[in-house]
């Protein structure tokens, strides 16, 4: 039963989709520097965001209130964001979120 | 409520009045999360066992965890186990309370995949326990998921241990045990500073390295977790179950209730 039980719970959880959109070449607007750039700003929200709480899709907020998000959490939460990743980090959330 | 206990209480509101923040779902299940390079966090751990058959149990075990992110995928930690057991009126058993120090861990923590960006979170955990009449080697395998507001997940581990025993006519010899533990939680994330879930575990133990079982166990209950800025706290409370098949609790070494909880702060 127990064994049952888990093959259908593994089988369950690797259906799941990731709600982290991974960047694609039309979200970069054709341009492979850009692409580049999506993807390494997926890298620092899914590796530096996610040791602190649940990464949440994109999508749940605008341009605007990811970039107050992320300068709260540097402001009260002390991440280390360099200027490079911060940036990189919100040019990808403006880029998957499909809104403005 | 005695000294200990009383201590106990103070220390984790204390802790809780002047904590800042992280999360974690569950006492008894790990999920895929490691530290973000370069930041540190402060654990403290409460567990509460009690309730044998007959007489009167208590065991408070302690732990004080202080974590460090090597890097964004890779965390260690180090720590202190201790523990205050109380026992009265048990068959066979010498009425007495003790605090002991237990050992010092080290733990490994290296995140494969993420809960929320991957199909499935995976993380590789190792820990080393050493004390002066305890030695410990722990293995998990760790899988969740987040979907929506809900997280699910699993662990599979597997312990070693040795530990010096005193024989009836007083030497002591090092006794070899080991045990396999099936864990599971689903958590409910209700608004963003509070969850609701359920915890389970199975627990396998044998004599010697897989030799002989000596005992199958089976624990469920309810568990919640809060967060806000600064800090979390995630408390779970377990009651060992009949499996259904015509056997017994055990409660020679393992108690009817366990009760943990665990505070956690960022700095």
């Amino acid at each position: 039963m127990r064994r049952v039980l888990l093959v259908l719970g593994l089988a369950g959880l690797a259906g799941c989709a990731t709600i982290i959109p991974e960047p694609t070449m039309e979200m970069a607007g054709g341009d492979a520097g850009a692409y580049e750039a999506l993807r390494a700003g997926r890298g620092v929200y899914v590796n530096k965001c996610s040791g602190c709480h649940t990464l949440i899709a994109p999508e749940r907020h605008s341009d605007g209130e990811w970039r107050k998000e992320v300068e709260e959490m540097i402001a009260k939460k002390k991440v280390k964001l360099g200027p490079e990743d911060r940036e990189s980090l919100l040019r990808y959330l403006s880029a998957a979120n499909g809104r403005d | 409520m005695s000294r200990v206990q009383l201590g106990a209480v103070v220390m984790v509101l204390g802790l809780a009045a002047t904590a800042v923040a992280d999360e974690r779902k569950f006492t008894y299940s790990y999920e895929s999360k490691v530290l973000p390079q370069g930041t540190w966090e402060f654990e403290q751990w409460a567990t509460l066992k009690t309730r044998v058959e007959q007489g009167h149990v208590q065991v408070w075990q302690f732990r004080e965890e202080i974590e460090y992110g090597l890097t964004d995928r890779l965390t260690t930690a180090l720590y202190l186990n201790w523990e205050y057991e109380a026992i009265r009126g048990v068959n066979g058993v010498e009425n007495e309370h003790e605090i002991e120090f237990e050992t010092v861990s080290s733990e490994w923590k290296y995140k494969v995949l993420d809960a929320a960006a991957d199909p499935v979170g995976l993380l590789l955990y190792a820990e080393v326990a050493v004390g002066s009449e305890e030695q410990e080697l722990e293995f998990k395998l760790i899988l969740d998921k987040q979907i929506g507001p809900i997280r699910i997940a699993y662990n599979y581990i597997v312990e070693f241990e040795r530990e010096e025993e005193e024989e009836p006519n007083g030497e002591k010899e090092w006794e070899k045990e080991s045990a396999v533990l099936h864990t599971f939680g689903v958590s409910y994330q209700a608004n963003a500073n509070f969850a609701v879930g359920a915890e389970a575990f199975f627990h396998q133990a044998f004599e010697g390295t897989f030799k002989e079982q000596e005992h199958l166990a089976f624990f469920v209950g309810p568990n919640i977790h809060v967060a806000t800025h600064g800090w979390w706290a995630t408390l779970t409370v377990l009651r060992q179950m009949d499996r259904g098949d015509d056997s017994e609790l055990v409660l020679d070494g393992l108690t009817k209730y366990e009760v943990r909880l665990i505070v956690g702060i960022n700095f």
